[in-house]
């Protein structure tokens, strides 16, 4: 399957209205096999189409790696999983060189690893040690790896989701905040209401199993992702963005006194750059050509939560960095005129 | 897929900005609105901090002030009908915000003023460019027509109702300070009418007069009394005093027996013009006129024989007592014409004549600036008493009790009683304490049966009214009601008699300045007070009770009754010398001469 890189010209249009229907036919169909979960969806797949990552952080159980295995199986993408524990290595994850025998000749040859995928899963990644969890760092911010000083690209769309455990701490290794920023989004994974655990338990327990088909390819997602880029932003919309982003600084002239109190490091400009792409993506999803301060809000939380670093007292209250932001966002309000 | 549509004109932005212009009218409306609501909250809640003031305290300057504000409320709504007219970009937003358009028109239009450059997906973003332009223009078309309805902000609304509400009773019910600043504008306008009428005065004293003339510098100063009314109206007190002491000056240098050493010199002068003529050739007594016949008749002395001369001398010699009243120049130069006349010596008395004539004419010119000091004095007087009057007035301080009248003294006659004291300035309406009771009076000794029953009346008059000054003025005027013990009777010799003390014990309530009773009174002004002291009226006899005395006693002669030729002289002196020193009008000094000319022409 041959995919246009992203930073080429646009060879196959997409229109806007197009990139709706596209994206409203891969919410349906992973809603085919996911309950519930709308939001979480929607918020995947915005990460999906900025090309960017999401962090799924949740108890067990709730469907983080159903999610991605749909996704993957909708996408018509090719997909790995890697379960992270103590003792994976590095080449675990990005392959390694080994000695194979062509034409009566031993030779190194690459062995790619479970991260040449366009989908993958990062399974309780807080389980693995630095080292390994550094793996990533270069195929998650230059979809590429490097092996014994040999770049090897990685297919685009590469979309890493990553999913750690809450509660079960002991034993971890908690992502770094340079980690953590490269994720575009860190989602959270709400347990389901009633009637959709009801519904959850019907699918699963009944003779048959939902399964989703694939609706869209690798460089239909390539497509979208271009065009959510090309999608222009008022200065109005993007001096909004930064305002927000500004305010989760303990010391901005618009922060917050939660921030002021019990944050110890805001956003980087990473977290101004996936409001603004974030936004574009959820104006396209709406259905409009236009970025809207709504569209910067309704990312904020996502975009911003793992940006966000509480200090001593901001963990010891038990200040959550959901109700950071909210304060952010309750603080710097859109520019309006009366 | 569709394939993005091509690049955009620039129609699409100008039917965009043309839809947006009548939003923007009527969003500059409702801003203005909006504004002119709060403007109008703030200048009605001034206005209230005005009025509630101007009740508090006299604001002469409370109405303009209260233009100033609303003009200034008009001013600044006119800048803030420049201010807050809103530009396309925040017609949009505020669109945007009202209509739920999120953000599509504002976008749209801040778009338009960027280009893409040289991005290498210009074109895809050119075509949503445009496609924002076009949903821009669609989501107006759809926008609500009456949207930016002017809405009155209910606080401002409700304060200004508030505020309102407030205000019109303050305005319409009466405001106690509006008496004082009427009073402090009467007061100015006293004050002007008062400097006019000094500078009047000055101009009469001045005109073709210059130092060492006193008139000359009495103008002067009355100019500048003038002006110092004029320019500090306020000054009551001090205006009042300087008056004061001018009209004092001025008296003090008048002349009392000026009237009637007028009168002497023109009865003298047409005694002479008539000696000098034979015939009444100056009835009117002027004084040069009898000097040029004099001259005449010097000069005609030597035609004439001793016979003539001895008769001119016993004719000028009849005249010395009149001439003695004219003064010691006048009856000295009168006497050695007579004498030199007598002597038969015709050139001393030319010279005596001269002299007589000289004297006649620099007596009159004495009494003239006499008479215009006097003038003077009583335009002073006049200009005070009705800056004096001009004042506000306030309420006086309660009366003291009248004095008890005295006992009559066991074995004398039933003498009256000591006046009361007057009352000092009481507040209007409050009543004094009673007076005490008047001794009872022992029993006399009298031989014969007196009749002498009758109560004594002490009802003297206090002190005159005497306006009220600077911020004292209007004081009321109160005078406590004397109370008299004692009986009197006007028997020559009484036997034995029963005083009763009268009592006429509290005094009522003192009343506002004015001069009441008194209005037919010309009294001596400084004998009522000074500059400065509280004025008084007299206060009507109250309820008191009356504590009768008795006593039985021997009558003796009483010393009170005495015949009025015996005083005629001494009354008669003082009211001539009352009238000069007074102002007085002219047609009571005749009443007033006319009552002593027929009192003498009696018994």
């Amino acid at each position: 399957m041959t995919q246009p890189a992203l930073d080429q010209p646009l060879v196959t249009g997409l229109s806007p209205e197009g990139f709706a229907d596209r994206a409203q036919l891969i919410e349906r169909e992973i809603q085919r096999v996911i309950v519930g979960q709308d939001a979480l969806v929607r918020q995947t797949l915005i990460c999906l189409v900025a090309n960017g990552h999401a962090l799924l952080e949740g108890v067990p159980g709730l469907g983080k790696t159903m999610l991605v295995r749909t996704i993957a199986e909708v996408l018509d993408c090719t997909f790995n999983r890697i379960q992270f524990t103590p003792d994976l290595m590095p080449a675990d994850i990005v392959g390694t060189n080994v000695l194979v025998e062509e034409s009566g000749q031993r030779v190194f040859r690459f062995q790619p690893g479970p991260v040449f995928a366009n989908l993958l899963l990062a399974d309780e990644i807080n389980r693995a040690t630095p080292k390994t969890q550094s793996a990533l760092l270069e195929a998650m911010q230059e979809q590429q790896v490097s092996v014994a000083r040999e770049r090897h690209l990685l297919s685009p769309p590469f979309f890493v989701l990553a999913t750690q455990n809450p509660l079960e701490m002991e034993g971890t290794y908690p992502l770094p905040e340079a980690q953590l920023d490269r994720f575009l989004f860190k989602l959270w994974v709400p347990f389901p209401s009633e009637a959709d655990l009801i519904t959850i338990v019907e699918r699963t327990t009944g003779s048959t199993t939902a399964h989703a088909q694939a609706v869209a390819d690798a460089s239909e997602i390539v497509a979208m992702q271009r065009l959510a880029r090309s999608v222009p932003i008022a200065p109005h919309v993007t001096a909004y963005a930064v305002s927000v982003l500004a305010a989760t600084h303990p010391d901005g002239p618009r922060a917050p006194q939660l921030v002021r109190e019990y944050v110890r490091y805001g956003g980087s400009p990473r977290g101004a750059q996936a409001l603004v792409l974030a936004g574009k993506i959820n104006a396209l999803l709406e259905g409009r050509y236009n970025v809207a301060t709504d569209d910067i809000r309704a990312v904020a939380l996502p975009a911003l939560r793992h940006r966000v670093i509480r200090n001593f007292e901001g963990e010891a209250e038990g200040i959550t960095s959901d109700a950071i932001v909210r304060a952010v966002l309750d603080a710097v309000a859109p520019p309006a005129v009366d | 897929m569709n394939p993005l549509p091509p690049t955009t004109s620039e129609s699409t932005i100008l039917q965009l900005r043309r839809g947006l212009r009548p939003y923007q009218r009527r969003l500059w409306l409702r801003r203005l609105v909006r504004d002119g609501a709060r403007i109008a909250a703030f200048v009605a809640a001034a206005g209230l901090v005005l009025a509630g003031a101007a009740r508090l305290t006299p604001l002469g300057w409370a109405p303009l002030a209260a233009a100033a504000m609303v003009v200034a409320g008009l001013l600044a709504l006119l800048i803030d009908a420049a201010r807050v007219r809103p530009t396309l970009a925040e017609t949009a937003m505020a669109l945007d915000s009202e209509q739920g358009l999120r953000d599509r028109l504002a976008s749209a239009l801040a778009l338009s003023e960027r280009t893409p450059g040289d991005r290498p997906d210009a074109k895809s973003h050119e075509a949503l460019v445009r496609l924002q332009r076009e949903d821009a223009l669609r989501s107006l078309a759809a926008a609500d027509r009456r949207a930016f309805r002017p809405r009155l902000p209910q606080r401002a609304l409700a304060s200004t109702v508030l505020c309102a509400a407030l205000i019109v009773p303050a305005l319409v019910l009466p405001n106690p300070q509006s008496a004082i600043l009427a009073a402090r504008e009467e007061q100015r306008d006293a004050a002007e009418q008062q400097a006019r009428r000094l500078d009047q005065t000055a101009d009469r004293l001045g005109t073709g007069r210059e130092s060492p003339d006193p008139r000359a510098d009495v103008a002067d100063e009355l100019r500048r009394l003038a002006k110092s009314l004029r320019d500090r109206p306020a000054d009551l007190d001090e205006h009042l005093a300087r008056l004061g002491s001018m009209e004092d000056a001025l008296r003090s240098r008048l002349e009392p027996g000026a009237e009637q050493r007028a009168a002497a010199m023109t009865s003298l002068a047409r005694s002479l013009s008539q000696l000098a003529t034979g015939s009444d050739s100056n009835p009117a007594g002027d004084p040069q006129h009898a000097a040029e016949d004099l001259d005449e008749m010097a000069e005609g002395l030597d035609d004439k024989s001793p016979a003539e001369h001895a008769e001119l001398a016993r004719r000028l010699a009849e005249m010395e007592s009149v001439a003695r009243q004219a003064g010691p120049e006048a009856r000295g130069a009168l006497h050695d014409a007579a004498s030199a006349l007598a002597r038969g010596e015709t050139a001393a008395a030319r010279e005596a004549l001269a002299k007589l004539g000289d004297a006649l004419e620099r007596g009159q010119r004495q009494v003239d600036l006499n008479r215009d000091l006097a003038r003077a004095a009583n335009d002073v007087q006049d200009a005070r008493r009705a800056l004096a009057g001009s004042g506000p007035t306030r309420a006086g301080q309660g009366g003291q009790p009248g004095q008890p009248g005295s006992s009559s003294v066991p074995g004398s006659s039933a003498a009256p009683g000591q006046p009361g004291s007057s009352g000092q300035p009481g507040q209007p309406g409050q009543s004094g304490q009673p007076g005490q009771p008047g001794q009872g009076s022992q029993p006399g000794q009298g031989s014969q049966p007196g009749q002498g029953n009758q109560p004594g009346q002490g009802n003297q008059p206090g002190q005159g009214s005497q306006p009220g000054q600077g911020n004292q003025p209007g004081q009321g005027q109160g005078q406590g009601q004397g109370s008299l013990g004692g009986g009197g009777s006007n028997a020559r010799y009484l036997g034995s008699g029963t005083g009763q003390g009268a009592t006429r014990g509290p005094t009522t309530g003192n009343r506002q300045f004015g001069t009441g009773e008194l209005d037919p009174v010309y009294a001596d002004f400084d004998r009522l007070g000074r500059p400065g002291d509280p004025s008084y009226i007299a206060g009507s006899g109250g309820d008191g009770q009356i504590d009768p005395g008795s006593g039985q006693g021997a009558g003796t002669g009483n010393d009170g009754i005495v015949p009025y030729t015996d005083v005629y002289q001494e009354f008669q002196d003082l009211a001539i010398t009352t009238l000069d020193r007074s102002y007085v009008p002219v047609d009571v000094k005749d009443y007033v001469r006319d009552y002593f000319s027929r009192l003498g022409g009696g018994p």
